[in-house]
């Protein structure tokens, strides 16, 4: 069995983080978009001033994530591990807007 | 044993599963994961759920198979963490069973949660700890539950106790709850009470989840007899009483608290220290020191403080520092002390060359307010104190992610103004209640001001500290933020983040308490630099907090200089310089 930070380590060459995210019941049903703040560690209270259609559009971008190895995407949402907080979120906000209804 | 059913409550490794699945082995009762009721309903997993109709459709989802299956009673039944967030949802639980929340501290929670990890495959990995920080994330998030799971029937914290002591403490708790079938309703149930399980004979209060345990926070009304029975049931190994109040204060109170102690065989020593905010020096500290020094007061014993906002702070301080800390409990007399100052844990002394320079935080093992106490405030002092609670209601919405069910605190300020200002109890309690439970949440959140909650707290403040200093403290600190409030909602109007009838609303509202909404003749250049050198300066620029509606705020540090001035002027009484 692998490790928590091995686990860690296969971060950026597979799709394990997102899905484990992404598979997780009683996570969603716990929080809701909340947990959207942990997934992308992002602000709470700026996430909570989204209108549902953007957090539902952020949740889309993370299922995408976990089910398809398109690098390019991976590799932006991977460069804002190092961007504050806040400029983070815009960023995912930019690259969910194609997820939206 | 019931006939009605048992709901577990309760954060992400609080347990629910494990326990529900216990409970109804010992009881005989069937059990219920209601995540695992929706995914088996829907054929769907809850993230495909979301993915394809969104949080609101799978919230749909989750209320329909919570009332399927509370059908047939007995049972007992994990719910999902949010199931509780909708009011709906809990007004149906109450109605058909008993609502017990599983608590934990975030540490423990975490430890738990870590731990599942261990034994779980790598592809079900807790998606908690792949978080950056996943401790803090653990506790904001959960801090940001406490409200509502705060309104459970019972409480059992769960971090001291092994499965079979949670199941056995979940039956106890159902049993008693059997026997008192009609649960006092003196409060709203939507602001803050709570029956802890380690405490079932409490009055309703507010929990504040900070410092190294959890303190309650008493709002009632003529309560001051029973103040000692709680102060001994918390305190069990104290054996005296040091008491700081201001003369005029004990003069009025003193008796009723003298009795409740030494009722409880507690003896009591007062000293009296000097008034408002000449007593918050190093000086008067060190005065106390020496009188509890000469009174022999060990860590067991108590300090009870006894008065407003400025004795507040000095005896916090001095319980703080006083053999690195004693067990302090606050009696505020004032509103503004009642609602806000004396939750929350922030100590503060006066330097020479600034206000509330010299602090800690310190947070207290009781709080014990007595509204009726509020008839003999000083007219200006209690006015002045609206305004905080003004400040909650614009805040509400921000403070409490999961809504707000039913009137709003600013609809229930409109409604019941004449009401308030007379001091009402049915009135004037809840409302307190409320704001008090705000304040529990946002200090539980983030109890040492570092986070994005705490701040919120500043509405008003940036320009109000301002304008105390430039008035010499001519204007008391709620007037002062009065006129603060009044200038964010104008910047926010103007910066088109807000409508212009949210400032509108917020200053008949203002009004109607009597505070002020305009500027006193001030120097305008000396308000900008103060403004510029306010403590929550961030980078170069001050912190504002602005209104986006009734009870909506956010924190920005974009506001010119020009558009400050400009609202300023707009909002100038004649003689501005």
């Amino acid at each position: 069995m692998l490790s928590n930070s091995e686990i860690r380590d296969e971060a950026g060459k597979d799709l394990t983080p997102f899905q484990a995210w992404r598979d997780n019941n009683g996570f969603w049903s716990d929080f809701g978009y909340n947990g959207l703040s942990l997934v992308f560690d992002v602000p709470l209270a700026a996430l909570q001033t989204l209108p549902e259609a953007k957090m539902l559009a952020l949740f889309r971008l993370l299922v995408y994530l976990a089910d398809t190895p398109d690098d390019p995407l991976h590799a932006q949402v991977q460069a804002l591990a190092t961007q504050p907080a806040e400029q983070r979120l815009v960023v995912l906000l930019d690259l969910s807007a194609r997820f939206s209804a | 044993m019931s006939t009605r059913g048992i709901y577990l409550v309760g954060f992400s490794g609080s347990g629910k599963s494990t326990i529900a699945q216990l409970i109804g082995m010992r009881l005989d009762w069937p059990v219920y994961d209601l995540d695992s009721v929706i995914v088996e309903r829907s054929g769907m997993t809850i993230p495909v759920i979301f993915k394809s109709e969104g949080e609101a459709g799978f919230r749909t989802r989750e209320a329909e198979a919570l009332r399927e299956v509370s059908e047939a009673a007995p049972f007992v039944m994990a719910t999902g963490g949010g199931t509780i967030v909708r009011v709906e949802n809990r007004r149906f639980m109450e109605s058909k069973g008993w609502i017990i929340a599983l608590e934990g501290r975030p540490e423990i929670l975490h430890a738990r949660i870590e731990q599942q990890v261990r034994r779980a495959e790598p592809g079900a990995i807790r998606p908690l700890l792949d978080a950056v920080y996943p401790l803090e994330q653990v506790r904001s998030l959960k801090h940001s539950r406490q409200s509502v799971y705060a309104l459970a029937d019972w409480t059992v914290h769960t971090d001291r106790l092994t499965p079979e002591q949670v199941v056995a403490e979940v039956i106890r708790a159902v049993e008693l709850l059997e026997q008192t079938p009609n649960p006092p309703t003196v409060l709203d149930r939507h602001a803050s009470p709570i029956r802890h399980s380690l405490d079932p004979d409490l009055p309703p209060a507010v929990v504040v989840a900070a410092g190294p345990l959890p303190y309650q926070v008493i709002v009632g009304w003529q309560n001051l007899p029973a103040l000692g029975e709680q102060v001994r049931r918390l305190l069990p190994r104290a054996r005296q009483v040091a008491t700081l109040a201001e003369a005029y204060t004990w003069d009025r109170l003193g008796d009723a608290v003298q009795d409740s102690l030494i009722a409880v065989g507690l003896q009591v020593h007062v000293c009296q220290v000097a008034s408002g905010e000449r007593g918050k020096t190093l000086d008067e500290a060190n005065a106390v020191y020496d009188w509890l020094l000469n009174m022999q007061m060990r860590r067991d014993d108590i300090l009870l403080v006894v008065g407003g906002g400025a004795i507040d702070d000095l005896g916090g301080f001095v319980a703080s520092t006083y053999m690195r800390g004693v067990p302090l409990v606050k009696v505020p007399t004032s509103l503004e002390c009642m609602i806000d100052s004396a939750i929350g844990g922030k100590t503060a002394l006066n330097h020479p060359q600034a206000r509330n320079l010299i602090g800690t935080f310190y947070q207290p093992w009781l709080v014990w307010s007595d509204a009726s106490l509020l008839r003999e405030e000083p007219p200006r002092e209690l006015r002045a104190a609206w305004a905080e609670v003004v400040k909650y209601a614009m805040l509400e919405g921000s403070l409490l992610p999961s809504g707000v069910s039913g009137p709003t605190l600013f609809e229930q300020l409109e409604s019941s103004i004449d009401a308030l200002l007379k001091l009402d109890q049915r009135t004037l309690l809840p409302i307190m209640a409320r704001c008090v439970a705000l304040k529990a949440q946002v200090v539980s959140a983030d109890e040492r001001d570092l986070g994005q909650h705490r701040i919120l707290l500043n509405y008003g403040h940036t320009v109000g500290h301002a304008l105390e200093t430039a008035t010499d403290y001519a204007l008391l600190h709620g007037e002062a933020v009065a006129i603060g409030m009044t200038v964010a909602a104008r910047l926010a109007c103007r910066l088109q983040l807000a409508d212009t009838a949210v400032e509108r609303r917020q200053s008949v509202l203002l009004s109607r308490f009597g505070l002020p909404t305009q500027l006193p003749p001030v120097s305008r250049s000396l308000l900008l630099e103060l403004v510029q050198r306010d403590k929550k300066v961030f980078g170069d620029a001050p912190r504002w907090i602005l209104p986006t509606a009734i009870g909506r705020v956010l924190v920005s540090s974009k506001v010119s200089e020009a558009d400050l001035i400009a609202c300023l002027e707009e909002l100038s009484e004649s003689g501005e310089t």
